[in-house]
């Protein structure tokens, strides 16, 4: 009876634990069920729409990773490598690149400009260390001030573009670039696009596959291949079998070179945690003086972590504008820390530690919440316009509860001891 | 001091140059009271009068050469490519052949044509005047009614989550469009005027046509507007006289040593700009390590800026009081936003970029004097009251919270004013406000912008405002921004100013000699929540809209590169880094934006150097507030 009394006691502290973890993402959770059903539109609708969301936006949010477990915050400089990207973008549709050479040739630019404007924006931050969110937000606005003047006052007059990419008449680029003439729309979700129904039943095999396989070599606890295949089996099955929810996923189709992209940069960002490298991320993230001590080069690993995450959000941005099938040359990339970065706190993730089921359950959550707000908005306030607003509050309101909640666990532990307190002790 | 020796040989060549161009300036200045200039100027002109009735006859020549281009194609079965390239082709030799003929220098110095040119201009003179005066009213009006089209445009504007409201940039960029004067109807009087040239015109165009035999009685009344406009007469002065004459290729009557003595003279007023330009760099080069000390690298820049743009903007001619009349307005306007950063520095919050939410509560209670129709000193007062009774309670609580977050209260001060803009962007849409002023006429919603000029609008600018060799003063907007700066001022010497500066500057240390660190930081908050309420309503007033929406969501960033660039560090500031850095900030942008329009005819750029100053200025104070130490 005591023992039971115990297990119960203990299994529900770690459900309190869990909960007080990841408020935010319950409150978020509820919050989409309740828009779900106010907005009132068909949820077969909502979740082709979110799953075409999901596609051009996760690379960018767990871009995020990296830069949060080597303890430099939300990286919201993240911008800078989508402008990286939109130069790749501008000069492939300049240049008449088309389908996937013209995407593979952004990327290419975008590699070299990403990684050097992270060794900047690295160097950078390193001269203000615990200001790094602020930092880099307000690097942002600044690169997003070059960028204008590049692309306002440089191009098209200093470095001739063609008339593809600017208006006669006009300064520097054109507002709009379309990319739907130029084979570059959706050139990397149409390589293979299958329906999501096959595309679960493919991915649930394949995980059950490889959790058998990893268990059998001992590399997993019969706890984990359980719920991997418990799981897997058990989505499969209701599609397969609940007529309802198949109705609902039936006319979704999903990319699966995008998916595949982003499941690569998910097994990246396990692999190389596991690495020397990743270890020093770790090391730095949770103390840089003790990782100064055993001899990491703090500053050098913080650099590496920023370019890492500048490169990966500048191909994400790419794999975000080819969904799009045009660039708005001078508005897409300022958006784009604060939905990345919102999406991934959402998920539960914090200043300090944050993982890819994070961020995947973050997007998803976020990203719900965004595709029905305008129509929840119109039917609770009868304006589509206070939705609109509402998620930007959204966003904005996530990240503030984020830091806040943060800096009061981090400034309750950092409190130093009174000296009565120090006095109680040493007796 | 010691100086190097390189700073030594750089100063003293600037100095020379400056110099040098110092004197070659006052020569230049001389000149242009000389009889030889002034003789110089009346070939000049003659020369642009017969250039102007030659140049109609080399014009009619030439048409009448395409003309007949025209018919021979035509009669020889021409296809329509190749007669429009032999019409061309004829035109062009017609016309080097009737340039040849016509633009001649032989018949300039004619005592005749020089005594019909001086006695046109005596009767011009008078009708110049008055067509002058008749003209900057006219523009007046113009520009009013532009004002107003332009306020309606923006009223009218849809609301867009996104957008962030009409930019100010493009606001303020109206009134320097050029004047379309193509409305303009000429009084009796100038019409009369106008009249009473008739004769002395005549007499010229006779005299003329001794000298150009081939010009027709008929092109008479057909020249008499381009001849009027190159002799003019009236006050203009030597540069604008020498430029209309040389408009008409009357510089191309000087040969050798001549030109360059005319350049001279013409552009005196420009070399002495130089000359001040290259005193001010030796004077920099020369006391370069002191004045990096005391003003710290990032203001000595912007300062060197500033003044690089007071010398381009006098080499493009820009209208000087106006300039300064602008910056004078813009410096009140930002002013007393700019000083809510101060208590927050002062009591060790760093940059408080969530001052919007004491800007929200301005918004409200002006929004609330609106509803209610008021006018007029009323509806101000009671904007300022009502909007310092909302900041208080908001400010104690917004201050208990950053109590709680110390370390990196920028970076959540940052995401609370954001959340509390967006936020307060949904209220917009939802308070129950009914006036159909202030709400959209469909659907729901107060609108984005409001115009503030029936209800209290510039009213602090007005407010015995006057005009001083055409700058325009706004009076009252810096009275009540020095009596504010006065006030903080007063306040940092009492007691708890002393106090709440003695926390801010070092915790432990206050802590240790008794001081309630928190409730400081509570006190320090709490000023600077409301001093941006008075900020939000001053600059309303002033700029005569009132922006909600996502309007006020920038102005933490405009506030905190003011301080910083007058001096301040996110952990110390005075009160005269807000004024110095306000004035050099608005100033900066407000030269900026018209070099900027001046020199190269687009816009936008004015707008990209306001991002590039205002967060690079805010980076700069991140990397000197040393990291390290804090979170």
């Amino acid at each position: 009876m005591a023992e039971l009394n115990i297990q119960r006691k203990s299994f529900a502290s770690a459900v309190r634990a869990n909960v007080r973890e990841y408020i935010v993402t319950y409150v978020f959770l509820a919050l989409s069920i309740l828009f779900v059903i106010f907005s009132g539109r068909p949820l077969s609708d909502i979740f082709s729409q979110l799953m075409g969301r999901m596609s051009r936006n996760l690379f960018i949010v767990l871009a995020l990773i990296i830069p949060i477990i080597a303890g430099m915050g939300i990286n919201f400089a993240i911008t800078i490598g989508a402008m990286a990207a939109q130069v790749g973008m501008m000069l492939a549709i300049n240049w008449q690149l088309e389908g996937m050479t013209g995407l593979l040739a952004a990327a290419g630019i975008t590699l070299p400009l990403a990684a050097l404007f992270g060794f900047l924006i690295g160097s950078l931050l390193n001269k203000m260390k615990g200001q790094e969110t602020i930092g880099s937000l307000i690097l942002g606005y600044f690169a997003n001030g070059a960028y204008q003047l590049l692309f306002l006052f440089i191009f098209g007059k200093i470095i001739p573009l063609s008339d593809r990419v600017t208006i006669i008449g006009a300064t520097g680029v054109a507002n709009t670039l379309n990319m739907m003439g130029g084979g570059m729309y959706m050139a990397l979700d149409s390589l293979i696009s299958i329906p999501f129904t096959t595309a679960l039943y493919g991915v649930s095999a394949l995980i059950t596959a490889a959790a058998i396989i990893l268990y059998v070599l001992k590399k997993m606890s019969l706890k984990q291949l359980s719920i991997l295949v418990g799981s897997s089996v058990f989505f499969s099955l209701l599609v397969l079998l609940v007529p309802s929810v198949h109705q609902i996923v039936k006319g979704t189709s999903v990319p699966l070179v995008t998916f595949l992209l982003v499941a690569v940069l998910c097994v990246f960002n396990v692999i190389i945690m596991r690495t020397r490298l990743g270890q020093k991320f770790r090391a730095v993230g949770q103390s840089r003086s003790v990782a100064n001590a055993s001899g990491i080069n703090v500053n050098r690993t913080r650099v590496i972590a920023i370019m890492i995450s500048t490169v990966l959000a500048g191909w994400g941005q790419i794999i975000f504008i080819q969904n799009l099938g045009t660039l708005q040359t001078y508005a897409a990339h300022e958006m784009v820390g604060l939905y990345a970065g919102a999406a991934i706190l959402v998920g539960g993730a914090s200043l300090n530690r944050a993982t890819n089921t994070q961020a995947i359950v973050g997007c998803l959550l976020f990203h719900l919440l965004f595709t029905v707000s305008q129509d929840a908005g119109k039917t609770l306030f009868g304006d589509a316009n206070i939705g609109e607003f509402f998620r930007v509050f959204v966003a904005y309101g996530v990240i503030a509860v984020a830091l806040v909640m943060y800096a009061w666990k981090g400034g309750k532990k950092a409190k130093p001891l009174t000296a009565r307190e120090v006095q109680a002790k040493t007796k | 001091m010691k100086h190097t020796r390189m700073q030594w040989t750089t100063s003293i060549l600037l100095a020379v140059l400056a110099l040098s161009l110092l004197a070659v300036s006052i020569w230049g200045f001389a000149r242009r009271g000389g009889t030889e200039t002034g003789e110089t100027m009346l070939r000049m002109r003659n020369y642009a009068v017969l250039r102007t009735a030659s140049g109609a006859i080399v014009n009619e020549l030439t048409l009448q050469a395409k003309v007949d281009a025209r018919d021979y194609g035509r009669a020889n079965n021409f296809s329509r490519n190749q007669i429009s390239a032999y019409m061309e082709e004829q035109g062009a030799i017609a016309r080097a052949a009737a340039e040849e003929k016509y633009y001649k220098t032989d018949g300039l110095d004619r005592a005749e044509l020089s005594a019909a040119v001086e006695s046109l201009e005596l009767s011009l003179s008078d009708y110049s005047r008055l067509e002058a005066k008749e003209k900057t009213a006219y523009a007046e009006t113009w520009r009013e009614s532009q004002a107003v089209l332009a306020a309606q445009a923006a009223v009218q504007e849809t609301v867009g989550a996104e957008g962030e409201g009409l930019s100010e940039e493009a606001m303020l960029a109206e009134s320097g469009d050029e004047v379309d004067y193509s409305g303009f109807v000429p009084s009796q009087e100038l019409s009369a005027l106008a009249d009473s040239l008739t004769p002395a015109y005549d007499t010229m165009y006779n005299v003329l046509a001794l000298t150009l035999p081939d010009l027709r009685p008929e092109t008479r009344d057909e020249l008499r507007e381009p001849l009027l406009s190159v002799v003019q007469g009236g006050d203009s002065s030597f540069a604008v006289e020498y430029d209309r004459y040389a408009s008409k290729g009357a510089d191309g009557l000087f040969i050798g040593e001549e030109k360059t003595r005319m350049t001279i003279t013409r552009q005196a007023g420009n070399i002495a700009v130089l000359a001040a330009a290259a005193l001010i760099m030796a004077l920099t080069v020369f006391y370069y390590r002191p004045l990096k000390r005391s003003l710290g690298m990032p203001r000595l820049v912007i300062t060197l800026f500033f003044l690089l743009l007071c010398v381009m903007a006098a080499l493009y001619n820009i209208n000087v009081p106006g300039m300064l009349s602008t910056v004078l307005w813009r410096t009140g306007m930002y002013g007393v936003l700019a000083l809510a950063m101060l208590p927050g520095i002062q009591s060790g919050i760093s940059l408080n970029m969530g001052m919007t939410v004491g800007i929200v509560a301005g918004l409200i209670s002006t929004l609330v004097a609106l509803e209610m129709n008021m006018t007029g000193w009323g509806a101000f007062f009671f904007s300022v009251v009502g909007g310092i009774v909302l900041a208080v309670p908001i400010g104690l609580l917004y201050g208990k919270l950053l109590n709680r977050l110390k370390g990196s209260e920028m970076t959540v001060s940052t995401y609370v004013g954001f959340s509390f803009v967006s936020l307060f962007c949904i209220a917009w849409m939802l308070l129950p406000f009914k006036n159909p002023k202030l709400t959209w006429a469909l659907g729901s919603g107060l609108r984005t912008m409001h115009n503030m000029g029936d209800s209290f609008g510039q009213i602090l600018d007005e407010f015995m405002s006057f005009n001083v060799l055409g700058v325009h003063v706004p009076t009252g907007l810096l009275l009540f921004f020095l009596l504010c700066c006065l006030l903080m001022w007063l306040f940092s010497r009492s007691k708890p100013g002393i106090a709440m500066i003695a926390a801010g500057a070092n915790h432990r240390f206050a802590e240790a000699a008794g001081v309630n660190v928190n409730r400081m930081r509570i006190i320090g908050t709490t000023i600077s929540t409301v001093i941006a309420a008075v900020g939000i309503i001053v600059y309303s007033q002033s700029f005569g809209f009132m922006q909600l929406y996502n309007g006020p969501k920038q102005m933490g960033f405009v506030a905190a590169s003011a301080i910083l660039i007058g001096g301040a560090t996110v952990s110390r500031a005075k009160v005269s880094h807000v004024i110095i850095g306000t004035f050099l900030f608005q100033g900066v942008l407000a030269l900026g934006i018209q070099v900027a329009n001046a020199a190269i005819s687009e816009g936008g750029l004015s707008e990209v150097m306001r991002i590039l100053i205002s967060n690079g200025i805010i980076l700069y104070a991140l990397t000197q507030s040393g990291g390290d130490t804090r979170g």
